[in-house]
């Protein structure tokens, strides 16, 4: 399976106590389930509420969680943000 | 009192510094009706009383300092006064926002707005305290920075002042007003031209309320909405407007190289996050603000202002420059010299890829940080080529070429977001009355890659509708004198509880994406179908119907909104600013960001155009529409010519 790097951004990084971490995974939804069982619930909730692109496309936008992951990409998980 | 409305002091002032004549006026409650405050009631005067075609450095150019009706009335985020004139950086409407003290002493005054005309023979600063106004020398003064000019006057007074930039007439100087700004459309240089250095207003006067305990209320549960908003609550706070870079980093949205490229590889060092963590002390806000999204830094040993997210794109990844502390110091050599930092890092970036491209030789390089401070000295002191660089990336383009990555629209150099990544910005920048400007484009961004259900950035479909939604929305706020931060309610914090990547939000987005010709139209709608107020996403228009007394309601709100776009839109008719200038810059229309995908990574600009001016009621060149002119009250003002 492909070694994937997630990224955490803002909050997210203080809830997971880390910015980045490595997991194997051939799907989006392969991660999420690592992330679930590593990670704990407060820190689930938190992402659930996050945007997730992989390298610099947003997933709402592939398949979701069914978006089929290759050796190098890289999962960012992104927080509401604001400003201008 | 003049006005049967309250939340307004009724009176304004008329300053003439050429004949030293000081008189007061007010406007009638039709027009408060119609324009509210701020820039469109601004707008409104400026359209009545500034005869067209006038030099906005002359001595015969209006420059108005107003304030909205919830200025100072204790409703969450309402420090914001507006500054207006015709903009010498653009030859159009010239309107900027900003927070500060200004506003809400002016309004203890007694007065909702000033009118300055004429110039002084000497330097001068207007004093105003209830009731009364003075024009007093101001020699004293002329010369030094912002801070020194605010510390130099009195403490207890709101104020706002310009620094040398303003003195000498740099295209885009700004005014200051404490640490904040009123940034764009070259205002300082307005200020400057008519040797005004600064306004203080110093009073006790409270603002009149309708209904006290239903506006109580309403206030209330706002800023209930704003503490417990996962954006406003939490992540401005905590990262500022910085809090954004890596998320439009990702997105390939940050400009990089003078917007060559839309991702920095070093961008994680210009972060909210980093900033956060290695440079902030502290946060800080606007009076009446909950959110205090203000970052506070060290320079030099002193605690000043830290910079925004403009800031740290266009004097960081735009020119390959990745260390903070250098844009914290050149952030406060700007705020301290009084110099728009979204228009200099713009300039200066394009005389970067001038001097690369042999059209320009200089200094400037990308990835070249040594000459930076003195080039914004140079700048703001008119030397050398910063005398050049002074008069803003067009005029620069037409002397030298390069008219294609010059990053402008209307003569206003863009906000640091590329639209190639949003193109629904990229509309909403073409349109925008002020120029390159990313609010009074709709701020387009946050349906595309912010708000917890986007809408497909690459794609066209529903982005007309959706962008003079925005655009009418944003100027309504903006107008009742409110931080424009308050519109992320528009999502409330219900909605980020869905998963932006799963099923219900894809499935919505889908549906928000392929409703075209609804969504187009749901903008147009609104104003005659919701007689109504929706506080949980727009608390606005209540706390306007308690504060003031008027049967304000959301539809009127919004309708408001499209009407002060509407009388920019004319006055920029008027002066010349026609529909061929809604345009971008050649790099967004023809240069793809990623050449695997050319057909996605530019703007399809001429797409969105004709659909938006058909919305909006406007002819096929862009001209305003009698009819739509009409319904909104405008319809004299294309008779009179």
């Amino acid at each position: 399976m492909p070694e994937i790097k997630v990224k955490f951004y803002a909050l997210l990084r203080s809830k997971v106590g880390r910015d980045e971490m490595t997991v194997t995974a051939s799907r989006l939804k392969d991660v999420m389930n690592v992330l679930k069982r590593d990670l704990g619930p407060e820190a689930v909730k938190v992402i659930s509420s996050c945007h997730v692109y992989i390298n610099q496309d947003n997933v709402a936008f592939l398949k979701g969680e069914r978006t089929s992951l290759k050796e190098g990409d890289v999962v960012h998980i992104l927080p509401p943000t604001g400003g201008g | 009192m003049a006005t049967k409305y309250k939340g307004y002091m009724g009176n304004m002032l008329r300053v003439d510094l050429t004949s030293g004549k000081i008189s007061e006026f007010d406007v009638t409650d039709k027009e408060r009706e119609m324009f509210l405050g701020n820039k469109s009631l601004a707008t409104k005067i400026l359209m009545d009383n500034q005869r067209p075609g006038r030099d906005p450095l002359s001595e015969e150019a209006m420059l108005i300092f107003n304030t909205g009706p919830l200025v100072g009335s204790g409703a969450p985020c309402t420090s914001r006064f507006n500054v207006t004139a015709k903009s010498p950086l653009t030859g159009g409407i010239g309107t900027s926002n900003c927070g500060g003290n200004f506003g809400v002493n002016l309004k203890k005054c007694g007065y909702d707005a000033i009118v300055v005309t004429g110039k002084a023979e000497k330097p001068v600063y207007i004093d105003v305290t209830e009731g009364k106004a003075e024009i007093k020398d101001a020699s004293h003064l002329w010369g030094k920075d912002t801070e020194q000019t605010q510390e130099a006057l009195d403490p207890k007074s709101g104020k706002v002042v310009i620094g040398p930039a303003g003195e000498n007439i740099v295209k885009y100087a700004c005014i200051i007003s404490q640490e904040r700004a009123a940034g764009r459309c070259g205002l300082g240089a307005v200020m400057g031209s008519k040797n005004l250095k600064a306004i203080q207003a110093k009073g006790s006067m409270k603002v009149p309320v309708a209904d006290p305990e239903g506006f109580k209320k309403a206030i209330q549960a706002w800023i209930s909405v704003l503490k417990n908003h996962p954006i406003t609550g939490d992540n401005l706070p905590k990262y500022g407007t910085a809090g954004l870079v890596n998320k439009v980093n990702i997105g390939n949205a940050l400009p990089t190289g003078n917007y060559q490229k839309g991702h920095y590889e070093d961008g994680e060092m210009l972060s909210g996050e980093t900033l956060a963590e290695k440079y902030l002390v502290k946060n800080m806000g606007c009076l009446s603000c909950p959110i205090r999204c203000g970052r506070v830094v060290e320079v030099d040993g002193k605690q000043v202002k830290g910079p925004e997210f403009e800031t740290l794109g266009l004097f960081g990844s735009n020119m390959y420059n990745n260390d903070i502390p250098k844009i914290n110091a050149w952030n406060r050599q700007m705020d301290l010299l009084g110099v728009d930092t979204i228009s200099c890092g713009n300039t200066i970036c394009f005389a970067m890829e001038l001097n690369e491209k042999g059209m320009l030789k200089s200094d400037l390089k990308f990835g070249k940080f040594d000459n930076i401070a003195q080039t914004i000295d140079d700048i703001a002191y008119r030397r050398g080529l910063g005398n050049e660089l002074a008069e803003g990336s067009r005029a620069l383009a037409e002397k030298y070429g390069g008219k294609d990555f010059a990053i402008n629209v209307k003569g206003l150099e863009i906000a640091s977001y590329d639209p190639r990544s949003a193109v629904g910005l990229g509309l909403g920048y073409a349109t925008a009355n002020r120029g390159g400007c990313h609010l009074n484009a709709g701020y387009m961004m946050f349906m595309e890659r912010i708000a917890p259900i986007n809408v497909d950035p690459y794609s066209t479909s529903s982005k007309p509708g959706l962008t003079i939604f925005q655009q009418n929305t944003f100027e309504a706020v903006s107008a009742s004198g409110c931080c424009l931060f308050t519109t992320y309610a528009i999502f409330p914090p219900i909605a980020f509880r869905i998963k932006p990547f799963g099923i219900a939000a894809r499935i919505v987005s889908k549906v928000m994406g392929a409703s075209g010709p609804v969504m187009n139209h749901f903008g147009k709608l609104l104003p005659w179908g919701a007689p109504i107020h929706v506080p949980i996403m727009i608390p606005h228009s209540l706390a306007l119907a308690k504060l003031t007394g008027m049967k304000m309601s959301l539809g009127k709100f919004i309708l408001a909104g499209e009407r002060c776009f509407n009388i920019e839109r004319l006055f920029n008719f008027r002066e010349g600013v026609r529909g061929e200038f809604d345009t971008l810059p050649g790099r967004f229309l023809k240069e793809p960001m990623d050449p695997s995908k050319p057909k996605k990574t530019v703007v399809p600009l001429g797409k969105m155009l004709p659909v938006y001016y058909k919305v909006r009621g406007w002819a096929p060149d862009g001209t305003p529409g009698v009819r739509r002119l009409k319904k909104l009250g405008l319809s004299h003002f294309v008779s009179k010519g």
